[in-house]
């Protein structure tokens, strides 16, 4: 086993380890409604940004990361950032650490190809 | 080191023009934007779309709003937020004296932010982003009618203030590595006010009384000035 087939195995294993990682399950809904729920890694934590006044605002920054290789599987397909007000957007539903549930639109997908894994930037979404 | 003894004899304790301003500012969008709320509730409109949480010379206003904008879990309205701060002024000789006032030109900005979430739609959905910018372009909207109404030519301060204009107004929005879950759109209005300051003034002191008078030497015409003093 190379160690590029050792990085991927163990990088499998840290996302999707729902049962002694950091992975926990995810719902995954594409613009045209499937659903799955996969294993992923979430945060949702707080940030501040400079909008260019000078001036720092507080807010959230809310990220997942998924494998590529569970999503083609089910057939959901890879998320995506959909711009176009006139499409549904790829949405990411996941509890917080009280088990509360929110919802999230996919602004920014990241994948690396070479690990099989999608980093999703998202925001929050209502709907 | 020679110590210079003190000259002016009054406590300076009074407010600048530059700080009265400002303040008027603030006063004016409050007052303004909750008349407006009414006016809009009373034409059967949603009186939140006139609303504005408004704010002076504050640099960390937003912590309390961490959890929003509005999602289905969180059903209140984002709030949108104007932050009046004085960037600085200028002073013109040209219509100053040295003595008491000091013409001064001044610069406040007028930062509008709103914060805004991607919502479902009918048909597709509704971006975030676009509907923050959306609505920072309303509060901006909103601030420069209530400014630039012809009710507020002298901000309320006629005698003090000449006149009030807006220089520009620019649109900011974080760069796409710094997006945030509440989507963010802000504008920034440039207001020049022009004005003048007071300095405080030499206070007389009270002398000593003398008596004076004129004589005329009724033969010679000559005149005598006589006068009577303690000495």
């Amino acid at each position: 086993m190379s160690l590029l087939d050792l990085a991927k195995a163990d990088h499998a294993s840290i996302v999707s380890d729902t049962v002694s990682g950091f992975s926990q399950l995810l719902t995954l809904i594409n613009p045209q409604g499937l659903s799955v729920v996969v294993a992923g890694l979430a945060a949702d934590v707080g940030q501040t940004v400079d909008p260019d006044t000078g001036v720092m605002i507080v807010g959230r920054r809310v990220t997942v990361s998924l494998l590529t290789g569970p999503l083609r599987t089910s057939g959901i397909g890879e998320p995506r950032g959909i711009a176009d007000a006139g499409s549904k957007p790829w949405v990411v539903r996941f509890a917080d650490a009280h088990g509360n549930e929110h919802a999230f639109k996919v602004i920014q997908a990241m994948p690396d190809y070479v690990l099989g894994r999608v980093d999703c930037l998202l925001e929050a979404y209502r709907g | 080191m020679n110590v210079s003894a003190p000259l002016i004899d009054q406590l300076i304790d009074k407010t600048d023009t530059f700080e009265r301003v400002r303040d008027e500012i603030a006063a004016i969008l409050l007052a303004e934007t909750t008349n407006q709320k009414a006016l809009a509730m009373a034409a059967g409109k949603p009186a939140n779309e006139w609303a504005l949480n408004i704010y002076t010379e504050r640099s960390d206003p937003w912590n309390e709003y961490l959890d929003l904008p509005e999602t289905l879990e969180n059903p209140d309205e984002a709030p949108r937020v104007v932050n009046v701060w004085f960037n600085g002024l200028t002073f013109d000789m040209t219509g100053s004296n040295v003595v008491e006032s000091q013409k001064a030109t001044a610069i406040y900005h007028v930062d509008c932010y709103a914060y805004a979430a991607s919502a479902d739609a009918t048909l597709g959905h509704v971006p975030g982003d676009q509907a923050a910018n959306m609505r920072a372009h309303r509060t901006v909207r909103l601030v420069r009618n209530i400014l630039m109404a012809a009710t507020y030519t002298y901000l309320g301060m006629r005698g003090v203030v000449v006149r009030r204009w807006i220089n520009a107004i620019d649109a900011f929005q974080p760069s796409a590595n710094d997006r945030l879950a509440q989507s963010i759109g802000a504008a920034r209005i440039s207001l020049q006010v022009e004005f003048s300051e007071f300095s405080p003034q030499v206070t007389g002191v009270p002398l000593e009384l003398i008596s004076t008078s004129v004589k005329r030497n009724g033969h010679t015409g000559q005149i005598y000035f006589t006068a009577n003093y303690p000495h």
